[in-house]
């Protein structure tokens, strides 16, 4: 506490701590400030967590959203929430975890929303989020339009067997495989077992492998 | 895996691979582990299987990273901090269109004394009745007061005046009281006593 209370009043960042420490250090220091009524601080403090859980945060949401700009909303959503409710945060509980757990809640609220949504619109046909402008396609540079397509494709067809999973696995797995959690760290985000969270883990591997090779398979 | 078939399967492999993903470790505690140290097959089999998860890691973050340029989480950075600033500082209250129209004052005010005067006139009303209607009940109840207290309550000697008792005429006598007492005869016998006595006519405060 004294190391915390010793950095933020020079606003430096601690030396020496591992990124876990240093993000729970950085979270009490602004903790404090908020407490303090010293908001300018508080927030220049903040700004180093966001900017290194940032792209995390980005790919999570777009893993789960599937689109760019609501990824992009959720992740602002989930930095104000975090930075507006961080006196309800321990600090015994990582904060990449608590703010995970917060980023992930407004994930699936908003794909609730979006089911809702759809029930009463049709939607334009979808040219995928990471397409580009034909000017930019055919530049002399980079993959060539043969790649693209059959990159597309790929991803088209992960991102629908991972739609097929249920929610659980679906966290499971991409907390697991792609953010690199532990199950301790998934259990503590997902709120489940650690022997749940392995179970989860082994379903939804085996079911991606069927989907995907039985589809590898039917295409070929 | 099995008695007559040692080697891993995809089963195998993803229950090794999760195993080991669970725990954040090399090995795991799998009966697998220990075929996978000796049998190089199943290692090719289980690293193609790692592969093919790597692969699925790389492609998923790949496609998030080109949405997520390095331009963009800079716009995000910027939209967060303007959204924490504004967090401090409190809404600003907008006037619902009906009422963000100049109002004229006149109309405004000449409602206000319409209704000023109303309210006076009003008041002076309901006071002016309640006065009518005191006025109303007190009037009968001072007559009889006067019919019935006066004759014995006032001091004054005309109501002993033998003049008065002599008439007789009792009614006379309690409604005009100034033309009783100016009538009044004395008796023969007490004319010298009373031209020799001063009368209240007599008297001259000065």
């Amino acid at each position: 506490m004294a190391t915390a209370g010793r950095n933020y009043m020079t606003g430096a960042q601690p030396a020496g701590l591992p990124p876990r420490e240093a993000d729970s250090a950085a979270a009490s220091a602004v903790k404090a400030m908020q407490a303090e009524g010293r908001h300018a601080e508080a927030r220049e403090r903040y700004a180093e967590l966001v900017a290194r859980h940032q792209r995390r945060a980005a790919r999570i949401a777009f893993h789960y959203l599937r689109d760019g700009a609501e990824s992009d909303e959720a992740v602002q959503d989930a930095f104000v929430k975090a930075y507006s409710h961080l006196s309800t945060f321990r600090e015994e509980l990582p904060f990449e975890v608590w703010f995970t757990r917060i980023l992930i809640n407004g994930c699936l609220d908003r794909i609730k929303a979006r089911t809702r949504r759809e029930r009463w619109m049709v939607s334009m046909p979808d040219h995928g989020p990471g397409e580009r402008d034909f000017a930019e396609r055919t530049a002399g540079h980079g993959p060539s339009p043969e790649d693209l397509v059959l990159a597309r494709e790929r991803r088209q067809k992960l991102a629908a067997a991972l739609a097929r999973l249920p929610d659980r696995q679906r966290s499971v797995f991409m907390l697991s495989h792609y953010e690199g959690c532990t199950s301790r760290e998934v259990s503590a985000i997902t709120g489940l077992n650690e022997s749940t969270v392995r179970v989860h883990l082994f379903r939804a591997i085996r079911k991606l492998r069927g989907m995907l090779t039985e589809g590898s398979n039917g295409a070929s | 895996m099995g008695l007559l078939n040692p080697h891993l399967d995809d089963d195998d492999c993803a229950d090794v691979w999760s195993a080991r993903q669970a725990l954040g470790t090399a090995e795991s505690d799998r009966p697998a582990e220990s075929h996978l140290r000796t049998c190089t097959d199943c290692r090719a089999r289980y690293s193609a299987f790692t592969n093919w998860l790597d692969s699925m890691r790389t492609e998923a973050h790949s496609e998030a990273d080109e949405f997520f340029t390095r331009e963009r989480l800079a716009t995000q950075q910027t939209q967060i901090f303007r959204r924490l600033e504004s967090l401090e500082h409190p809404a600003r209250i907008i006037a619902f269109p009906r009422f963000a129209r100049p109002v004229s004052v006149q109309p405004g005010g000449r409602r206000r004394w319409i209704a000023a005067a109303a309210a006076v006139g009003l008041i002076t009303g309901v006071g002016l009745g309640q006065l009518v209607e005191l006025s109303r009940h007190r009037q009968p109840e001072t007559m009889a007061h006067t019919r019935v207290a006066s004759p014995l309550n006032d001091p004054s000697p005309r109501t002993i005046q033998p003049a008065a008792t002599a008439n007789n005429d009792d009614e006379t006598f309690l409604y005009e009281p100034e033309v009783t007492s100016s009538q009044a005869r004395v008796p023969d016998s007490l004319q010298y006593l009373n031209a020799i006595t001063p009368g209240a006519r007599d008297y001259d405060p000065r």
